[in-house]
């Protein structure tokens, strides 16, 4: 059983020995494998070499895994000191961004090297190190924000959390995600943890997302392990799963994706499991799991459960024309239940969804047409990035691209009857329609954002087997040295391509003081307090016209209900009938005004919700006061924000 | 047959002790201990059920964590369908009783099972070398002196401090919620006049302390000018906030 990697069974090698089946593969090329094949570290196949191996390998190594978990260790310990210097006011300098960047390159670059390396390294510690980079991230994560929920999303999650721990009903309204109480995983396992123990929210809220996040990451690498049939190419696949942009950031916050990503993943290994074990009682156990998982994710989130739904579609069909029958047979029973367990979540719970998802999907048809039609895009452009940071994304890009154009030959040419392989090769090219998304349609940097954290699953395989092929071949066998750092150069570069153009932008990657029309550093105690006031004094549920930084805040904290596409409420000097009549016809209760916008542009590009192009002069202060009228109470003041109620307040 | 089903006996104390915690309201670590059990604990059991003892310990743990995720997004539907408010209560009832049934049939599925092949459930000691128990220590002692400078450090950040004032309507009433919130950082020393058709009608001296509040309903009515201008002392010349029906 031979592996890309070169490798055979699964078993830990000397240098020499994987060094005689490097060149091996490079004699046979890529050879095929059955589809039978065992999943690594079964026992049947573990020799007691491999059991006992762990130390004898470790010794060969010139970093322990121990080390390197230190030295992760440090890295957060580093990042968060760049942290530490942007609350105490520093988060625009230069030496406290150079202190971010240098603890994350003690997390990722010697992990990556040495899950990179060629050096022998167990099955054992290749989980080990997964394990910690997974953790050190995710502890960077809870460190920006340590003390609450900050980031929009987590926001109105937390309130739907927080209407079910008062209501004990989960589908309790939302109004700033009314498709969110649909989807209530997140908030039942929530709330079940606190109950049980008593934490607050906050705390067991990181504690769910945290043990999903990991657990999403360990069952990737198992899948990506298991499909490879060789650790160190998916331990490859999951370092350039790294690469994600979103990964560290939106895939580890308390937002109902992150749960839903480890109950497709558990779906994923126990259809894998269903496909290829050759026991009757063992695939019928494993076919339980899988269904639980489908259930689990129809419940948690809607786009996952509709990934997981197309993935196992893919697969049962690749199955019926390049692997068994039995196989397509079983994963096919798979995707038709998750098709129907879809199907009647959205027809008897979730009806809304399909309301939700409708401008979206316009916009892209919109966008669709307008690149088809005229050849360009018309989509407009939020993007600020520094320059460093977009010749670091094209260039990701570019590497990612000829990589996988490389992986998907490679996939072609020695694995064409392997099933999953090919799935993943066929998966990857959505690669492309992510790229087209990003320049072609409105919204679409956030889009393909969102969409890269299912599209680099297979994109990571086919590109692991890419970059395995490259270090195995007769060009560099000579110059292996330099090809591997070569390699391991470009994935780790990938990774801080992730970081950079991932979340927090780079205009909040540190906390600190308040900014105008940002994200976590907009909502501060005074938010807050203003956006609870709001709840206490004038009820949940109204409808506020409010800038994009003070909206999450109302939305979670306040349990309000902000509307979207307000600009034109703030953006003329005079009151006058015809926009009074314009937010009357909206809806619109109350207009919060937010002094300190007339002080800075927003550093988002956009000072409103729903605003899709960018603010290049600021917002006069008359457009905010202009309020200031007869017949308008204005009912709250705290200097910066002050609040106006232009219609009757909710019943 | 009493060491093969030990890890049974050791789960049922768990959910009970975890159940029994909560129920009293023990102090918050034990709770925090048992409650993490009380979660986990089905998990375990029903990973048990359905994988063999062939499964590698590494899914095993991956499955068990997925289904502990689980049992309370399907039981709390469950409940939620029967009409069961999804409270504390509900909550431990949930987790106790699929602790229990897990129990009674992973001890069915254990009594009908073949006894394992010799060697088959053999587990793999490996003693961890002390310098490398040493560096790991250390590495947590990092992790855990990172987040608790995190902690601190976020709690403690300066914040520019900020006064609220109101006056909101109550619910279509002819009474209206005037009130003062001081975030300064600080003690503040405020005057608050109330104005009734541009005439002071009341006035009140205020001396706050930092999140401290005053606040107290008055008549409201939109058919004339009704407003509050806050002042912060020395400086009564400029309206520190102000707020009002603007009529």
């Amino acid at each position: 059983m031979t592996s890309p990697d070169g490798e055979t069974d699964q078993t830990a090698e000397t240098a020499e020995a994987r060094e005689a089946s490097a060149r091996e593969a490079q004699t046979t090329e890529i050879a095929r494998v059955p589809e039978t094949a065992q999943t690594p570290e079964t026992p049947e196949t573990q020799t007691p070499e491999t059991r006992s191996g762990t130390t004898r390998e470790a010794k060969q190594s010139r970093l322990p895994v121990s080390v390197l978990t230190l030295l992760a260790a440090m890295g957060v310990f580093c990042a968060n000191a760049a942290f530490v210097a942007g609350r105490l006011g520093h988060a625009d300098s230069d030496w406290a961004n150079r202190a971010y960047w240098l603890g994350q390159a003690l997390i990722l670059i010697p992990i990556g090297i040495r899950l990179f390396s060629r050096r022998p390294l167990s099955k054992r510690d290749t989980i080990v190190l997964i394990v910690v980079l997974t953790v050190a991230e995710y502890l960077l994560k809870v460190c920006y924000s340590p003390s609450g929920f900050t980031f929009s999303d987590e926001l109105l999650q937390w309130r739907s959390t927080t209407n079910l721990l008062n209501t004990g009903d989960p589908f309790t309204a939302n109004f700033g995600i009314p498709v969110g109480p649909h989807y209530p995983g997140l908030q039942l396992a929530t709330v079940a943890l606190m109950d049980a123990t008593g934490l607050s929210l906050f705390s067991a809220g990181l504690i769910v997302v945290g043990v999903a996040h990991l657990l999403f990451i360990c069952v990737l690498y198992w899948v990506f392990t298991a499909v490879t049939r060789s650790h160190r190419v998916g331990a490859i696949a999951v370092l350039i799963y790294y690469t994600t942009p979103d990964l560290t950031s939106f895939n580890s916050m308390y937002v109902y994706e992150t749960l839903a990503l480890a109950f497709m993943g558990i779906t994923v290994l126990a259809a894998w499991k269903v496909a290829t074990l050759e026991s009757r009682g063992d695939r019928t156990r494993w076919f339980i799991i899988a269904v639980l998982g489908i259930l689990a994710t129809v419940i948690t989130h809607h786009v996952t459960s509709y990934v997981l739904t197309l993935t196992l579609m893919l697969v049962a069909v690749v199955c019926r024309f390049t692997g068994s029958r039995a196989a397509a047979r079983r994963i096919g029973a798979l995707a038709v239940i998750a098709l129907a367990a879809v199907a009647c979540w959205i027809a008897f719970v979730a009806p809304f969804t399909i309301t939700y998802f409708t401008p979206t999907v316009q916009g892209m048809v919109n966008g669709l047409n307008s690149l088809l039609g005229s050849g360009s895009s018309s989509a407009p452009s939020t993007s600020l990035s520094p320059l460093n940071d977009q010749l670091l994304e094209g260039l990701g890009i570019l590497a990612t691209t000829v990589l996988l154009v490389y992986g998907c030959w490679q996939v072609w040419r020695a694995y064409k009857s392997d099933s999953w392989i090919v799935a993943m090769m066929i998966g990857s090219l959505a690669w492309f329609a992510d790229l087209a998304i990003r320049v072609g349609f409105p919204d679409g940097q956030e889009l393909a954002g969102r969409s890269a954290t299912f599209v680099y699953i297979p994109v990571s395989v086919v590109t692991a087997v890419a970059l395995t092929k490259y270090v195995n071949s007769k060009i560099v066998r000579n110059w292996r040295a330099a090809a591997m750092t070569v390699g391991a150069i470009a994935v780790i570069t990938l990774q801080f391509d992730g970081l950079a153009n991932g979340w927090p932008p780079y205009w909040e990657r540190l906390p600190g003081p308040y900014q105008v029309g940002g994200v976590e550093r907009s909502t501060g105690p005074e938010e807050i307090a203003m956006a609870n006031w709001t709840l206490s004094k004038l009820g949940r549920g109204n409808k506020f016209a409010t800038d994009i930084g003070n909206y999450p805040s109302l939305a979670g904290y306040g349990y309000q209900n902000p509307l979207q596409n307000v600009a034109y409420v703030f953006q003329s000097p005079t009151l006058s009938p015809a926009l009074v009549l314009q937010y009357e016809q909206q809806g619109v209760q109350y207009v919060l005004a937010d002094n300190r916008l007339s002080q800075a542009l927003p550093v988002s590009g956009s000072y409103f919700p729903g605003e899709t192009t960018v603010d290049t002069q600021k917002l006069p202060l008359i457009d905010l006061t202009k309020f200031n009228a007869p017949g308008i109470p204005r009912v709250f003041d705290d200097g910066n924000i002050v609040i106006y109620q232009v219609q009757g307040p909710a019943s | 047959m009493i060491r093969k089903n030990l890890d049974l006996a050791i789960a049922g104390v768990i959910a009970a002790l975890g159940c029994a915690a909560a129920a009293v309201h023990a102090p918050t670590a034990v709770t925090i201990i048992l409650g993490v059990g009380l979660i986990a604990v089905p998990g375990y059991l029903w990973a048990e059920v359905l994988l063999t003892r062939r499964t590698p310990a590494f899914e095993r743990v991956m499955i068990g964590t997925g289904l502990a995720l689980m049992l309370p997004i399907f039981g709390g539907l469950v409940m939620y369908a029967a009409g069961i408010a999804l409270y504390r209560t509900a909550w431990l009832g949930l987790l106790a009783g699929g602790t229990v049934v897990g129990i009674v049939v992973l001890a069915i599925v254990r009594r009908k099972s073949a006894p394992a092949e010799p060697g088959t459930s053999a587990k793999t000691k490996t003693k961890l070398p002390v310098r490398h128990a040493l560096i790991y220590g250390a590495a947590a002692v990092f992790a855990v002196a990172t987040i608790v400078i995190a902690v601190i450090s976020s709690d403690n950040q300066s914040q520019p401090g900020y006064t609220q004032l109101w006056m909101a309507q109550v619910k279509n009433e002819a009474v209206a919620s005037l009130g003062v919130n001081n975030q300064q950082g600080g003690t503040v020393v405020y005057r608050l006049q109330l104005l009734k058709k541009g005439r002071v009608s009341a006035t009140w001296n205020l001396t706050l302390a930092n999140g401290q509040t005053w606040q107290r309903d008055i008549p409201y009515t939109s058919k004339y000018a009704l407003a509050a201008n806050l002042y912060r002392l020395p400086n009564l010349a400029d309206p520190y906030r102000t707020v009002g029906n603007n009529q």
